[in-house]
This record gives structure tokens, sequence and C-alpha cells, in this order.
């Protein structure tokens, strides 16, 4: 039988439409959507865990998620961007979440990822003051007080029956380096700062000691803070960024070498200056500070009762303008989703949610054992590349005057 | 040192006087590097930052700022200089707007700039462009306006329009100031990239400096200054070279030698 022409046309067509007709659902999960994620500071420090390990480990691109990051002078700002929808997603401290909701805008606390404060009170090690009462007539450095450690230390200082207006002068140093010669030049007699100071501190050869800590230290901090919006509008979504953060906490948690890994990968100026050691430290510092409280059933979890806490000492003390329903600052309605993987194997997707299909992170191709390398290890030629077990691509550069893959 | 490559020669000898005695200060007195790092220090930050080439990316970034902030800047300033002069409306109205917003120093609203405009480049070029606008539009004015008025007179006699004796006598006697201020705006460009920068960026010198700050790694900061001084000092010098061949008849440059 002679086949016509137009017939042949339309066969061909009709195959042509067969072979791009999605076979399964999981194509359509397929597709990745871009979010903007806003974070509290100018420049990564290494404590922004839950950003560039993910993102490293491409566990974003597991979740079917395209991040695009946009770093912000202050959690002020963050939330702002947020709250005005320039960005999607932001990291920021409950009390500014709680402030937010407070002036009504559409802001929204999803999940926890720093169940315990960072910040503590420390000294030199030779220095007299042992306890908080013999802070009584000092002077504290504190960064800035827009900071977070200016709400801690009032309520720290508070709880130990000190007056933070009248007994304490604050003087504000900024944050690296001045703050570290305030303190050794006897400028300030101890510093209210965050964990990964102390690291970066230690790492320049200088140790402090913390004083004891108070209660306050226990109190649950810094969330994913979504616009609500885009929530009510992408609720899959949202799902699948969240969890993705939490999964690369926790991986951060079981292997902070991959975290220090990922780090100098997304920012290769970190390789320089300081070493492995020291960064690693630096970074551990505040993957601790991330690890699931016992006050958490599973990672990622709102501690209400820790964040009323926080609500009341910070209407207290003037942090907080006013107390708010918390059950209109947290939206917890997500979380059982959010934590749907296996916290042994965060790397890989294992519950996936409603759309995504599963989808092992390991790379299609497994190095041999002889081609598996890992940053660090020595090579022999600038510019060769190697491939590490999870896929990346390390480079062969001269540091301190030997060749070694980064 | 009567020759150029004798007074070049000169500078140099003296930088490298300049740092050796830092790098002997330092070493001598034991100063942590987190303080104020030794020359070599920063020469290892530098070498290592080109090698991986990382510290390229970020004066390419930071580079490119400046340069379009700057043209975005002198731009606008000298058009808006120019109604200034020649329309009194806008100079009345006009001017002591844009003065008083100039006393706004910029590291104030770039915050506000970077919520508006977003941590792209463009916030970056806005900055710059604030900074570099403001003492380019001033030389443009004042230059535009200590032409001699007998000059005007003259050509006004003769039937100039208003646009021909901007364009013959005007503009002609006022481009020695002009390019006194092209060369003060530069400089601030720098300055205004960074501090867009610092306020907010992924890429570019400001974002390694503070990044390095962050981590008290004081000499990287310290290789940061010396590629924006570099930056800096080069495009200075493009303006004035350019202002040499463009304001021929004036040797101003050459005054401290007479």
């Amino acid at each position: 039988m002679k086949i016509s022409t137009t017939s042949k046309i339309v066969s061909l067509f009709t195959v042509a439409a067969l072979g791009l007709l999605p076979l399964n659902s999981s194509s359509a999960a397929g597709k990745i959507e871009t979010v903007r994620f806003a974070l509290p500071v100018a420049v990564p420090d290494g404590g922004q865990v839950w950003a560039y390990v993910p993102q490293w480990a491409d566990m974003f691109k597991s979740e079917g998620v395209k991040v695009e990051i946009i770093y912000n002078n202050g959690g002020g700002a963050a939330l702002t961007q947020v709250a005005s929808g320039k960005a999607d997603f932001a990291i920021n401290n409950p009390q500014a979440l709680i402030n937010a909701v407070g002036q009504g805008l559409p802001v929204v606390g999803i999940a926890t990822v720093i169940p315990r404060q960072i910040y503590g009170v420390y000294v030199l090690p030779g220095s007299p003051i042992k306890t908080y009462a013999d802070l009584k007539g000092k002077k504290v450095g504190i960064s800035a007080p827009t900071s977070g450690v200016y709400p801690f230390s009032q309520a720290a200082f508070a709880e130990k029956g000190l007056d933070w207006k009248t007994d304490i002068t604050y003087v504000t140093t900024g944050s690296g380096a001045p703050q570290l010669v305030a303190l050794t030049k006897g400028t300030i007699d101890a510093v209210a700062t965050q964990e990964t100071s102390i690291a970066s501190f230690a790492a320049q050869g200088t140790t402090v000691r913390q004083l004891p800590p108070t209660s306050v230290q226990n109190d649950p901090a810094d969330l994913i803070v979504a616009n609500k919006d885009f929530v009510k509008d992408h609720r899959d979504l949202t799902i699948r960024f969240a969890r993705a953060v939490i999964r690369g906490i926790v991986y951060a948690n079981l292997h902070p070498d991959k975290a220090l890994d990922a780090f100098q990968y997304e920012f290769p100026q970190s390789a320089v200056g300081l070493s492995d050691a020291e960064n690693l430290s630096i970074i551990k510092s505040r993957i601790d500070s991330t690890t699931k409280a016992s006050t958490q059933k599973s990672w990622g979890d709102i501690p209400l009762a820790g964040y009323q806490h926080v609500m009341d000492l910070g209407v207290k003390f003037g942090s907080i303008t006013t107390a708010q329903d918390l059950t209109k600052v947290f939206d917890t309605s997500m979380l059982v989703d959010i934590q749907d993987f296996d916290i042994r194997t965060p790397n890989i997707v294992s519950g996936g949610g409603a759309s995504v299909a599963a989808k092992p992170l390991a790379p299609a191709a497994t190095p041999t054992k002889s081609e598996v390398k890992k940053s660090g290890d020595t090579c022999t030629k600038v510019g060769a590349t190697a491939k590490t077990s999870a896929g990346k691509t390390l480079k062969c550069q001269k540091v301190s005057g030997k060749l070694v893959l980064r | 040192m009567k020759t150029a490559s004798g007074r070049s020669a000169a500078r140099v000898l003296f930088l490298i006087l300049i740092v050796g005695l830092w790098e002997f200060a330092i070493r001598a007195a034991h100063i942590p590097t987190y303080v104020i790092p030794a020359p070599s220090e920063v020469w290892n930050r530098l070498s290592l930052g080109f090698q991986q080439g990382f510290l390229l990316e970020y004066t390419r970034v930071t580079a490119v700022e400046i340069v379009l902030g700057y043209l975005v800047g002198v731009i606008l300033g000298f058009g808006i200089a120019v109604l200034i002069v020649q329309y009194f409306a806008v100079d009345f109205f006009l001017y002591p707007i844009i003065i008083s917003i100039n006393a706004v120093p910029k590291i104030a609203i770039s915050p506000l700039l970077i919520i508006w405009v977003g941590t792209g480049l463009e916030s970056k070029v806005l900055i710059a462009a604030l900074t570099a606008f403001f003492p380019l539009l001033v030389s443009v004015v004042t230059g535009l306006r200590l032409v001699e008025i007998s000059q005007v007179r003259l050509m006004r006699a003769a039937g100039a329009t208003k646009w021909q004796v901007f364009r013959m006598v005007a503009l002609p006697n006022a481009l020695p100031t002009i390019f006194g201020g092209l060369q003060v705006a530069i400089v601030l460009s720098v300055i205004g990239a960074v501090v867009g920068e610092f306020v907010g960026a992924s890429s570019g010198l400001g974002y390694y400096i503070l990044f390095a700050n962050a981590r008290l790694d004081t000499a990287s900061m310290f290789a940061g200054f010396v590629l924006l001084a570099l930056i800096g000092t080069f495009l200075s010098q493009a303006v004035v070279r350019t202002g040499r061949k463009v304001v021929f008849w004036r040797e101003i440059d050459k005054m401290a030698q007479v």
C-alpha cells in the first residue's frame, strides 16, 4: 500500500510528539524552580552553612530548586527583602521576625536552623572577671547595637542581677580584628560575640574564656523566614527549599570536613590566609550551634516554648515592641514534609514529599579508588583537575609553595 | 632627577625603602598579623589570589563598577551642570536641592539604595555614580561661570546664539576646571563602588576586603587596599593624560616644577 506524503508527515509529528510527552510524573517534577534566598550578612563568614553546604552538595538541585543568594547588610535588610517580595526566604532572628509580624509584614518562620544561642560573653584567660557579677562597672564590647548580641546580652545580664542600662557600658567595636584588638589592648573588659568570632580569634592565636552560660543560652535563635504570600502560592516549593536547607545542616553535622570542602569550593578566597584546620574550627563552631537541641524532636523543629521565652524577654528589655500570637509568627504545618528525609544519608533524597522523584546525588560515573581525590591532596601540575567522591572538580594550585588540590 | 625615567626610578626606590622599613618594623616589634601585616604577607595573599584566579575576577568586577559609575556620574553631572548655567530656573530651583542631597553621606543611604535597586551591579554603579556626580557638577558649573564676560559680550555682539557662546567660549575656557573635577570624581568613584560592595555584594574587592575582615585576615585586606590603590592611580592617570591632550594649551600640572 502506498503511503501518502501527508500520512508520512503526520506520522513523523506523532512520533516526535510522543517522544516529547512525559512518560511519568517525575519528568514534570524535574522542572527547576528559582528562589531568592536573603542572608543576613554582607559577606559569608563560614557561618552560613545552611546556604553553601546544600548549594555545593547539590541538595537544592535534587529538590528541583535553584537558589539565588542575596547578601545583605544585616538581618533587618534581609527581612525587608522578604517582606517586600524581593526575596522569597531569609535567615533571621526571632526578635526581628516577631517585630515584623507585629508591624503587619507578610513574613512567617517555617523552620529553626539554630536551636540555641550563638552568643556568649568572653574575657581574656588572665582576666579577674570570673562571673557576671564581676562585670558590674565594666565595659563590654559588641559588634553593633543592631546585632542580635545586644538583646542576648541584655537578657543574660538581667538574669544575673545586672542592670544593663546602668551597671554595664556597651562599647561598639565592630567585628573582626578591631574587636580582638579592643579586647587585647584592654579598651574593653569583656566581649559579647558569636561563636565564629571566638574561633577566628583562636585562629589568630588568642584564646578567650567564656563566662558561665546563662539559661538564655538555651533559647532558640535563627529561623528560615518566608514571605507569606509566596508560601501560599508555592507551598510545595517552600517545603522543598526548606528541606534542602535542613538536609544541608544535617549533612554538615555528620561531615564537617565536607562542609569545609563546600565553603572552600564556593569561596575560593577562604583557602588563602587560614589553614584548613583553622577554617574547619570556625565552620565547626557554627555547625555545633545548628545541632538538634533536646527541645526538638526532629531537625528544624520550632520550639515554641523557647520562642515564648525569647519573646517575653524581648518585650521586657525592649528588643521586641509588642508580644504577638506565636501561631501567627510561625507556621509549623510544613515541618513534617520538610523533615521527610533520612537523617543518616541527608545527601540522598529518600522521601521527597509530594512531587520530587527520588534521585541520588552520586555522580553517574563512580570514580575508581585511585581517581578519587579530596581537597588538600598533592598534585603535580598547576591547573590539572581531579574529582572528589561527590563528583566535585578540584583544581591543582600552588599554596604556600606546595602544589595541592583545591 | 631631570629626566622622566630618573624621577620614576626615584619614586620606586622610595617605595622600596618604605616597604623595607615596614617589614623590618613588623618583625622587630613582633606585631601580630591581625593588627598590621608585614608586606611579605600581603605579597603572599596577592600572589596566591592571582594564582587561584579569584583576585583577578574581583578586580575586574570592581573596575567595571568604577568605570561605569564614573561614566554615568560624569554624564549626569555635566548635563545637569550645563542646564544650571544656561537656565536660571534650573539654577534657582534644582541646584540648592542637589547640594542638600549631597550633604547626606553616601554610606548612610547605600543600604536604602540596595533595598530599592538590589545587590547586583546596578546598585554599585549607582552608588559610584552618585559619589562622582557632585564634584563633577560643581567643577563644570564653576568652570562655565569663570568665562570672561567681555568675551561673551563680544560673541553676542557678533550675533552668536546662547549655545554658540557655550560651545565656542564658555566650554573651552572651563575645560581646565572641568578636568580637575574629573580627576576628583574618578577617585571618588572608587570609594563609591567599594561602599556599595560593603553593603551587599558577592564579588569585587570590597567584598573580598569584608570577607577577610570577618576572618581577621588583615593581610588579605591590605592586598585588597593595594589593588584598589592601583586601580585608582591607573584611572586617575588616564584622566590626567587625557586632560593634557584635550587642554593642550595649559600646562597646569607642570606649575610645581617652575
